[in-house]
């Protein structure tokens, strides 16, 4: 990377947050530098700060945080480019000003000796008091045991009263010794200090000594304040009374007024003591306690010109903040629900932002808003431009958001998870829209997430973010492919994608430490397996291994013993060759691979849907959210059901669970129908053996129960067992199973973190011992490294219990790895089932094909190059010949018409497995690619062309107020002006007359009433 | 590259030892470390962090503790005592000064007496003791009433189709009038007048809770205990209820401060209870209110009913919002 000058400079950032009395630390000192026109995703778990830190250089810090150190430095000649008019009450300003400095000036030539006077005084309370280094002991010997005695409190806090009485009366008591420890201490500083003062009275000749000094430099202090200052001074303080004003020359009169005389003050201060206010720092360091320092560069007859430097951490004032968010930095939020308005247009939504900060008419507005949806690929964007929010699906949605984002060319444009609630295909849509509007409008773009794939798409650096802190930060090739810190190695082992079938996926165990607590050593040391002692003690600084790679660990000191990166992610990029078909795989090797799995045509069929119908609402408005869905699945095995949302499998679910009634068709477990009616011990059967786990570990779970209820709630409902010190050892057994401990019986939910609620969900499914397990999406909320735990734990189960998983997930690459059998459903048609691996060998529906092709790689050269793959259900031409779900061959289903299934099986016969993932560049022709939908070609018009808005189109209100005076005149006075196109005066004339009609008809009907109540 | 090395020399370790590797316990990891959460602890914590609510507690108790021990100390007859002066011209309608003056320094004359030289001081006390009865039985029977029905409402669709019929009839009828109608209709005495206040006082209640119990009904955990096979009454206790809580303490604490004034408006319109109660002292004295030197009869009910009312109110929602597990965190 070439020299470029950073964008964004960050250093030494520190963000704090006031909860319930205590300080919160969320970011513990981050530095690092943005530059133009690139990528940096920032990756890490929640609760590691990312999205406090990207709050933080846009303003929007909740109300109770604060940065606490740190600068963060936006290098932006538009915004620190100021201009000030001089009319001439600013000149009288500035030599008001200029008189004023003049002033104070008179007392820096007796700086020097005020600086002794001060010094002779601090000297005297020095000697009163504690010295220096003896008031540092005591507060460093108060903080330590202040720090240990808040530890035992926080500790005494989590024992359990009714179980360890004992125990908290011990901690108790060690707290009551650290008490009396501290005030003892105090006691001894305080009568320290009394003695000190004693002794200072007694010495009467000390004390002489010190007044007639003071006297006699006060004396000389004097005379020199009332000489005479030379006239460089007079020519610098010229130059500070212009930036004075130039500083303040953005705010309205009060604040100018305000931040004139504190300006004023701040000099003076700092001229007593002789500061040197020819230099650039100091004036700086002065000029920030109240406002910006704007620095002169020239001046013209009416105007100043200066040049500031903007630091965001300082930024005050909500109005400097106007001229920065949405401008220069702009933010695309996770969820697209709620981020638009849902009672505003998504036109006038667009338009208003653009009207805000360029300042245009509505009908400019309105064109530049068309040119956006229509760039971000909203189809029919003239009728959508009327729309509510309602009317657009997710993908839709998020696309206006970033269009609205964009909307004034912003210079930096954050992306906090935009497309974790967005389904895969719509993900990667998305990212390619970022990617390419990043060409056009040359934005920096940071993009927080959790997801690695995600980050090999679309980033060019990466920043690798725990606890607070940068842990490393590199080119996303040399982060993926050489990582040196401990915590990215365990991110990148725990991907699904590189992991064998039926081994188990390496998982980070533990939480990321409180924040409140001052953290000691490396924060990553007790969840690391490869701690050093070192880890423990102190915090490592950033090491460098290449100019855009740093690490901090001590594995990188010269003197730490060589660790090597684990065997999991050595060769990644080979491992993911083979695993999505993209190197040179031979028919030969498919069908030895194909013999390699079992035959399946003993094993007992557990649960059967036979052409399940399921229908939502009645009459015209019912929607068919499941048809004519068949499969079965044998007892044992993990049958995933995978689609986009919308698709139905949701519903598939829950009927199976027996929430959702079947419009038609029937459910078969265990040979017997259990859809419809059921005699009622067929359906405490039922109930007993079918279980589920939701997608949403903290809405899933009864916030006012124990966790010991919780889980014993299945107990309970149908007594399994014999009493109550049974129950306690199946409960406690089953916390155990699933990694956690049994002290966390009696806690309630929401003291858990979301994979430990997670793991409880599956543990209250699990003490049931069911057969068959229903699994909505158990891991979509997770984070990547709580995921593998989880993973891990339902195979367990499903090893040692035989249980039978019907999985539900939108993800291919998790689905690959825990399933043997999946199917793939589209709109409420089951589109193809395959066994695992068979599916990803010979995706056959184009619908499958696109869904494999949007899933993201873990690895940046393969990602990068990738080519999508979109599936259109028009290309199906079913007018003639219907589709069925048919077997063509080795237990593989695909939906399709007879054409088709003969094209399928014909491709299956020849025994080459297809390519699913197209890269450009390793295995793609020129006419392999199927391309995308060709965009319009629009472009932007330029920023000179400005449609200029009329002069005279204010929409003032005085046209209204006019308007409902003289109604009729109004409604003239309206059309002509739409006629000349000042729609604002036009919409205000109208509004005004409609309200003058309206009053007038009702005046004339009250007298007319009136009227007619008079005569009868 | 010969980089200078990081200092370690303050640990007082040799190299080897600070790079040695430290094997972690990962159970150890799973510990939370956050403080223990009880849900009625942090309740009072918070009501009582703010100084009003110990403030305005302590004045309810002192009121209840007068409305109903104080009558019992002196052994207060209701029959007999508000007549002992009635033969004495001299003994009637004084102004405290002149009663204390007049009869003695007691206590019971230090809000002067009433028409019938009866004290107000004491008559004030045993009617607020009455009028707190009534609204509290009132209040008791419609939320419980109230709450049950509820619930029931909420969840089961039959009967939520053919409550809300009902309730569209009877809670248009206006209250007021149909408790008047009840009480004309009916002797009023103290258990008329809570028949005439619960017979449709809960349905306004019961609609409420329903209205919660559909919101929380639907949410995803009360899914899972259905498929658990939880019956429905023991998800209506567990999972729904203990969320209406901070509801139900509000609910309770604006209804009772709404009885007594529906029944110190009762008697104002003459149509209220035989015995003293504080409705009927403020219709008695009605003519006090603008006589010279006889308003401490007036204003003394009026100004018990008003205190009673509002710290009522305050204490309910204070403990409501206190209630609401929400504003623990």
């Amino acid at each position: 990377m070439e020299n470029k000058k950073p964008l964004l400079q960050i250093k030494d950032l520190k963000v704090k947050f006031r909860v319930r009395g205590r300080i919160l630390t969320a970011i513990r000192g981050i530095s690092l530098d943005l530059y133009e026109n690139e990528s940096i995703a920032i990756v890490g778990e929640s609760g590691s700060g990312k999205s406090v830190f990207t709050k933080t250089f846009a303003g929007m810090l909740d109300q109770n945080g604060f940065i606490s150190d740190g600068s963060i430095i936006f290098n932006d000649e538009e915004l620190s480019d100021t201009r000030v008019a001089l009319r001439s009450i600013d000149k009288k300003i500035i030599e008001f000003t200029h008189g004023q400095l003049n002033r104070h000036s008179k007392l820096e030539l007796g700086a020097e000796v005020f600086k002794k006077i001060t010094a002779l005084k601090s000297e005297k309370k020095c000697r009163e008091t504690l010295s220096e280094e003896e008031s540092a002991k005591f507060d460093k010997e108060l903080d330590d045991l202040k720090f240990k005695r808040t530890e035992l409190f926080n500790l005494r806090q989590t024992i359990d009263p009714s179980k360890e009485k004992e125990r908290r009366r011990e901690v108790g008591e060690k707290i009551k010794d650290y008490d009396s420890k501290i005030s003892a201490l105090e006691e001894e500083r305080d009568t320290l200090i009394k003695k000190h003062k004693e002794e200072l009275a007694a010495d009467t000749k000390y004390l002489e000594k010190y007044n007639s000094t003071l006297n006699s430099l006060n004396e000389e202090y004097k005379t020199l304040i009332s000489g005479e200052i030379c006239d460089e001074v007079k020519a610098r303080n010229l130059l500070i009374a212009k930036e004075i004003y130039l500083s303040i020359g953005r705010y309205d009169m009060t604040k100018k007024i305000k931040f004139l005389f504190a300006l004023i003050g701040a000099l003076k201060s700092a001229m007593k003591i002789g500061a040197d206010l020819s230099d650039d720092e100091v004036l700086n360091k002065v000029f920030g306690t109240v406002v910006f320092r704007v620095k002169f560069l020239d001046e013209t007859e009416d105007s100043l010109h200066g040049t500031c430097l903007v630091n965001l951490a300082e930024v005050k004032y909500s109005k400097d903040w106007t001229q920065i968010r949405g401008k220069k930095i702009a933010t695309v939020f996770q969820d697209p629900m709620t981020s638009l308005n849902p009672i505003i247009t998504i036109g006038k939504q667009i338009t208003s932002i653009i009207i805000k900060h360029q300042g245009c008419s509505e009908i400019e507005a309105r064109e530049r808003a068309l040119t956006l949806m229509k760039k971000v690929g909203i189809p029919n964007a003239e009728q959508r431009f009327d729309d509510y929010p309602f009317q657009y699906s997710g993908g839709m949605r998020q696309r206006i958001v970033i269009a609205i984002a964009l909307s004034c060319q912003p210079k930096i444009l954050i992306c906090d998870e935009p497309t974790t609630a967005l389904d895969v295909t719509i993900q990667a849509q998305i990212l390619k829209l970022i990617k390419d509007l990043q060409k056009e409008f040359n934005y920096t773009i940071v993009f927080i997430t959790h997801d690695l794939g995600v980050v090999a798409n679309i980033a060019d650096r990466v920043a690798v973010l725990y606890a607070g802190q940068i842990i490393e930060v590199g080119t996303v090739e040399e982060v993926f492919y050489d990582p040196r810190h401990p915590y990215t190695w365990a991110l990148l082992s725990s991907l699904p994608q590189l992991a064998e079938r039926n081994t188990t996926l390496y998982s980070i165990s533990g939480t990321p430490p409180s924040l409140y607590n001052d953290i000691v050593g490396d924060a990553f040391a007790p969840r690391n397996p490869y701690c050093l002692k070192l880890d423990t003690l102190k915090e490592a600084p950033l090491f460098r291994i290449t100019d855009t790679h740093y690490a901090k660990t001590w594995l990188l000191d010269p003197r730490a013993p060589k660790v090597e990166k684990p065997d999991m992610i050595k060769d990644s990029h080979e491992k993911l060759l083979k695993t999505f078909n993209i190197g040179s795989e031979t028919a030969a090797d498919a069908t030895a691979a194909a013999e390699n799995t079992e035959t399946k045509s003993d094993r007992e069929v557990l649960l059967s849907l036979k052409n399940v119908d399921i229908t939502f609402g009645k009459g015209d408005s019912a929607v068919k959210a499941v048809k004519n869905a068949s499969f079965d699945i044998f007892k044992g095995e993990t049958f995933s059901l995978v689609g986009e949302s919308g698709s139905g499998k949701t519903t598939i679910g829950r009927a199976v669970i027996r929430v959702n009634p079947l419009a038609a068709g029937e459910i078969h477990f265990k040979g017997q129908k259990i859809s419809g009616k059921t005699s009622r011990t067929l359906d405490r059967e039922v109930i007993r053996n079918i279980q589920m786990i939701f997608q949403d570990p903290a809405a899933s779970l009864n916030e006012r129960a124990t966790v010991d209820y919780i889980i014993s709630e299945g107990l309970y409902n149908f007594h399994l067992f014999k009493d109550e010190a049974d129950r306690v050892a199946k409960v406690e057994n089953m916390i155990k199973e699933v990694g956690l401990l049994p002290e966390h019986l009696t806690r309630y939910p929401h003291e858990f973190s979301g994979g430990q609620r997670q793991r409880i969900g599956i543990a209250r499914a699990m003490v049931m011992e069911p057969e068959l397990v229903v699994a909505d999406e158990p891991i979509s909320a997770l984070d990547v490294s709580i995921r593998a735990q989880v993973l891990n734990l339902l195979k367990k189960f499903q090893k040692e219990k035989d249980i039978t998983y019907l999985f539900i997930a939108h993800d291919l690459s998790i689905v690959r790895f825990i399933s043997d059998r999946i199917g793939v459903i589209y709109k409420g048609d089951i589109v193809e089932i395959a066994e695992a691996e068979e599916l990803f060998r010979f995706p056959m529906h184009p619908y499958t094909r696109s869904l494999i092709s949007a899933i993201p790689i873990p690895d940046p050269k393969l990602e990068k190059n990738k080519v999508l793959l979109t599936y259109d259900p028009s290309i199906h031409d079913y007018s003639e010949d219907k589709p069925e779900l048919v077997d063509i061959g080795g237990n593989h289903f695909v939906y399709g018409n007879k054409a088709e299934i003969e094209e399928y099986k014909r491709i299956r016969e020849s025994g080459t497995p297809l390519k699913s993932v197209i890269i450009e560049g390793i295995n793609s022709d020129a006419e392999d690619k199927k391309a995308d939908a060709p965009k319009e070609d629009v472009s932007m018009p330029s920023g000179e062309y400005i449609l200029d808005a009329p002069i005279h189109d204010t929409g003032s209100k005085w046209y209204s107020f006019g308007s409902f005076l003289l109604p009729v005149f109004g409604l003239i006075g309206g059309f002509i002006f739409k006629r000349f196109k000042h729609i604002r005066n036009y919409k205000a004339c109208k509004k005004g007359a409609i309200a003058g009609f309206a009053t007038l008809g009702g005046i004339v009907g009250i007298f007319l009433i009136a009227l007619l109540t008079a005569l009868l | 590259m010969d980089e200078k090395l990081i200092d370690l020399g303050e640990f007082g370790l040799t190299d080897d030892e600070l790079f040695a590797r430290v094997d972690n316990d990962s159970l150890e990891s799973e510990r939370i470390t956050a403080p223990r959460y009880s849900y009625w602890h942090s309740v009072f914590r918070v009501f009582f962090k703010n100084k009003l609510n110990i403030v305005i507690l302590s004045l309810l108790a002192v009121i209840i503790l007068f409305s109903y021990v104080y009558p019992l100390i002196i052994g207060y007859n209701a029959e007999v005592d508000p007549y002992i002066n009635v033969m004495n011209p001299a003994a009637k309608n004084l102004s405290p000064m002149l009663a204390l003056q007049k009869l003695g320094f007691e206590l019971k004359w230090i809000l002067g007496t009433s028409n019938s030289g009866a004290s107000t001081f004491d008559s004030v006390w045993y009617g607020s003791g009455i009028s707190i009865s009534l609204a509290l039985i009132c209040a008791a029977i419609n939320v419980t009433v109230g709450i049950l029905v509820g619930a029931l409402w909420g969840f089961s669709r039959k009967i939520d189709m053919i409550m809300t019929e009902v309730y569209n009839i009877i809670a248009n009828v206006p209250y007021i009038l149909l408790i008047s109608v009840l009480v004309l209709v009916f002797s009023p005495s103290f258990w008329t007048m809570v028949f005439a206040l619960t017979v449709t006082g809960w349905l306004a209640i019961a609609y409420f809770i329903r209205t919660q119990v559909i919101i929380i009904r639907d949410r995803e955990y009360n899914l899972a205990s259905r498929c658990l096979g939880t019956p429905i009454w023991r998800i209506a206790i567990k999972n729904i209820l203990p969320f209406m809580t901070s509801i139900i303490v509000t609910l309770i604490a604006t209804e009772i401060p709404s009885y007594i004034s529906y029944e110190v408006f009762l008697s104002y319109i003459g149509m209220g209870l035989k015995d003293m109660s504080l409705g009927k002292l403020i219709e008695t004295s009605q003519n006090a209110m603008i006589t010279p030197g006889w308003e401490f009869q007036f204003w003394s009910p009026v100004a018990i009913a008003s205190i009673i009312a509002v710290v009522l109110y305050v204490v309910g929602q204070n403990l409501g919002d206190a209630s609401d597990p929400r504003t623990h965190m």
